[in-house]
């Protein structure tokens, strides 16, 4: 287990290193100039733009550029953003936990849901209810947020008035409506993996035996045939949690929600480099964690798993 | 069945929702929906609309004006200037306090001056409004002598800007790089908290006693409160005033907003912004537009007040020039020039050469289609860039409608790869015009239409420094009739401040860039 993590570790640490290294290039090579964002395309004239783009010390190589981001950043200081001039961790830590709200809400909806969903239509498999819910689903998965997230304030804060369209972030209600429509596509998603999991589960030699021995069908299927059907979602659930991740983008803008995705739009359109690399940044170092944390997690519900 | 149960608790949590109240809002606190948030509160480093929302609550200026410009006491109680407009005195008022309690007296103008003339941000404001600051001094009667390098006609309307505001000097001390996120002023409002991407509130400043004369409210705002929201989305916004979360929001999508205006649920509160309107400057150095029956048979194939009805439903105005009419200085000859006329367009296009020989829609000449490059930005441009496309395609051009973000248009325009680009700028005075039509600014500023005029760059640059009103105003009409004659813009409609409030929302007024004062607004019940 031990060496275990410290090869994880020690590979993640390579898997950053790439991505700082991308992020960096990637936000450089797209076209457009962080003077000009910061400016406004009006307030450019030639004497400013140079004025602040050595403010910024964007008239250093590139090589240089990368050797700063990365000396300031192993004594743990991200910069600070060219648009807002404060510290990028500072701007990251205030987002985060609304993120993380609104991805853990998100999953749990989506697990709840899923779970119901897919063993119901595994259980009827066939039948018009597995028919009903599967087309469902499809609905589902196939639905963009932008739009469900429209549907839904349409229905429940301008129709029934019943929860926010876009409450501030001090009001707990706020998250009802963003987390349900980052969680129903992501039920879509766990839906159709529980179904096609337990399906194959239940068909194994082992759960006829059980059967045959008598068993109530509820026992078989919490008893013996869930916790294998468990394996395999288990690292989707860390899979998809990078997708929510990235669906908070279109999620929090839509409700007006504080949050990563939201900073992340803002960084982008103002080329606010320091705050783009942060952020991937940030975002690499979670995903790498709860996958990990996954991996660790499948290997303790299923012995045929050795972390070696 | 745990899918009944599930089932079960679904529907309990819907109705324990249903239960809960919706928000109200009680009637002395105002929450408005803007589209952007600001970066810096700190009056030095302001630049962005959204921070000129907060920047004239939180903090007085020296003079004030009005919807028309006219001069009015503000922080000081009078002034004198010496004859070349290079030197003004500024007598205060005695007896402002700002939120922290320290008195507002020349010393903290001087304070202010001098920083934002020391940090010379190229990104303030108040830096280009200050150009040409030579030092300030506080005279034995309490009075400050501030002095320039060259005459500032229009320095004391410039002082009036929400982006002169003047902070406390203790406070800007004892903040240091967090003063911008943590503002003294002396204004209306005081600064309550700023929760990122989410929300800043202000409250009623009750010691307030140094409104402007024109007010009709001169004491302490009616307001308790005043929350600003940023939402970007406006559809959202719009929802969020149908379900009573804000009392007022900022461009509300005209096309979802009207039939609600008709039914009575809001009301619209609008104001022409004087600056340049939203137009398309037009590449002289690149063809097929370097020719001049080209350009103006462009203007002249574009209905403007057709598209302010199909792309905003008629919640802007149609404009003709590039100053719109509430800007001093504005032509209305420069502005009678064109009109739509799509057969006028289409002689201009023959007796350039450009005709269509193949039968495709297209004209051409020499083998070549009338193809031009239209970079646009959606965020500012989504609503009429198809429309706008569409008019010229039927006029015969090939338009190549490709979109990007705000850096990297200018990249695109810098390198002169555009035939037309978006431009436009909310300003009280008309000297924005020389930022993008005077050859000075080809390289490396926003001249898009790279179109040299000695007659054109010199009427633009006497304006700046001439003193008389009447020789001034005579300036520009000059350039925006040399402009105009010369088809370098395409004129599309007016930055109307458009603003949908709750019917509740009482004593709106606007200032004299379109921002509304907020210590006259009050909510009924």
């Amino acid at each position: 287990m031990l060496a275990y993590l410290r090869r994880r570790v020690a590979l993640s640490f390579l898997v950053l290193v790439g991505v700082t290294l991308i992020t960096f290039m990637i936000v450089r090579l797209v076209p457009g100039d962080p003077v000009v964002a910061v400016l406004g395309r009006q307030a450019v004239s030639a004497e400013n733009a140079a004025a602040l783009r050595e403010q910024l010390g964007l008239n250093d190589s590139l090589p240089e550029q990368y050797t700063s981001f990365v000396g300031n950043l192993l004594r743990g200081d991200l910069g600070r953003s060219i648009r807002t001039e404060r510290p990028v961790w500072d701007m990251i830590s205030e987002q985060l936990p609304s993120t993380i709200a609104l991805t853990v809400s998100a999953m749990a909806i989506a697990l709840v849901a899923g779970f119901a969903i897919g063993t119901l239509a595994a259980l009827r498999r066939d039948s018009w209810v597995d028919r009903l819910l599967m087309f469902s689903i499809m609905a589902g998965v196939s639905m963009p947020s932008f739009w469900l997230g429209m549907l839904l304030i349409m229905l429940l804060s301008v129709g029934l008035n019943w929860v926010p369209a876009a409450a501030p972030a001090s009001d707990p209600r706020s998250l009802i409506l963003p987390a349900l429509t980052l969680g129903i596509a992501e039920t879509a998603v766990l839906a159709r993996i529980i179904r096609a999991s337990l399906l194959e589960v239940l068909s194994q030699p082992y759960l006829t035996v059980a059967h045959a021995k008598g068993l109530r069908g509820r026992y078989i299927l919490f008893r013996h045939a869930m916790p294998n059907a468990l394996i395999p979602i288990i690292s989707i659930v860390g899979l998809q949690f990078g997708l929510l991740l990235s669906g908070s983008v279109v999620v929090e803008s839509l409700f007006a929600r504080p949050g990563l995705g939201r900073l992340t739009v803002t960084a982008v359109n103002n080329r606010d480099f320091p705050v783009i690399q942060g952020i991937v940044l940030v975002v690499a170092v979670i995903y790498l964690t709860v996958n990990t944390l996954t991996d660790i997690a499948s290997a303790l519900v299923n012995p045929r798993v050795r972390l070696s | 069945m745990l899918v009944n149960r599930l089932l079960s608790l679904a529907l309990a949590l819907l109705v324990l929702l249903a239960l809960v109240p919706a928000a109200s809002a009680q009637n002395d606190q105002l929450t408005i929906g803007l589209s952007t948030e600001p970066v810096s509160l700190d009056s030095a480093k302001g630049l962005y609309i959204a921070e000129q929302w907060l920047l004239m609550n939180l903090y007085d200026t020296l003079t004030r004006t009005d919807q028309t410009n006219a001069l009015y006491q503000g922080l000081a109680e009078s002034w004198t200037t010496n004859d070349e407009r290079t030197e003004f005195t500024f007598v205060m008022r005695p007896d402002a306090v700002f939120h922290d309690g320290s008195p507002v007296n020349a010393e903290a103008v001087q304070a202010f001056f001098d920083r934002v003339a020391a940090a010379a941000d190229p990104a303030a404001t108040a830096t280009s409004i200050l150009a040409g600051y030579l030092g300030s001094t506080v005279n034995d009667d309490g009075s400050l002598t501030v002095s320039f390098d060259a005459p500032k006609p229009t320095f004391l309307s410039d002082v009036s800007r929400a982006w002169m505001g003047i902070p406390s000097p203790t406070a800007v001390e004892i903040q240091g790089d967090a003063f911008g996120q943590n503002p003294v002023g002396s204004g209306p409002f005081r600064f309550v908290e700023w929760v990122p991407q989410d929300h800043i509130t202000l409250e009623r400043n009750p010691d307030y006693a140094w409104g402007p004369e024109f007010a009709t409210n001169p004491g302490a705002p009616l307001l308790a409160q005043v929350t600003f929201r940023f939402l970007p989305e406006a559809a959202t916004r719009l929802t969020a005033l149908q379900a009573g979360e804000v009392q007022a929001v900022e461009d509300p999508p005209g096309l979802a907003t009207r039939p609600l205006l008709d039914a009575g649920a809001f009301t619209l509160a609008t104001f022409p912004a004087p600056g340049m309107p939203s137009h398309m400057m037009i590449n002289t150095a690149k063809a097929p537009t370097d020719d001049v029956r080209v350009r103006q048979a462009m203007i002249y194939a574009v209905n403007q007040e057709e598209l302010v009805q199909v792309a905003f439903a008629g919640l802007a105005s149609a404009t003709h020039s590039v100053l719109s009419p509430s800007t001093f200085g504005f032509s209305q000859a420069a502005a009678d020039l064109y009109r739509f006329d799509p057969e006028r367009a289409a002689a201009l296009l023959d007796e350039a050469g450009w005709v269509d020989s193949d039968g495709d829609g297209i004209r051409d000449r020499d083998g070549v289609n009338l193809s031009i490059a239209y970079p646009a930005i959606p965020a500012y441009e989504e609503a009429f860039m198809e429309l706008l496309a569409a008019y010229l395609t039927q006029a015969g051009f090939e338009v190549n409608l490709t979109t990007m973000d705000d850096a990297g248009i200018f990249a695109f325009a810098s390198e002169g790869n555009h035939n037309i680009v978006n431009m436009g700028w909310t300003s009280r005075d008309p000297s924005v015009l020389s930022y993008v039509y005077n050859s000075a600014n080809i390289d490396g500023g926003s001249a898009f239409t790279r179109f040299v005029d000695a007659n054109l760059d010199a009427a633009l640059n006497d304006a700046v420094v001439a003193v008389d009103d009447a020789e001034r105003a005579a300036l520009y009409e000059t350039a925006q009739m040399i402009i105009m004659e010369n088809a370098l813009a395409i004129p599309l409609y007016n930055y109307d401040r458009v603003m949908a409030l709750d019917p509740r929302v009482q004593g709106w007024t606007y200032d004299a860039e379109g921002y509304p004062l907020l210590y006259e607004v009050s909510l009924a019940d």
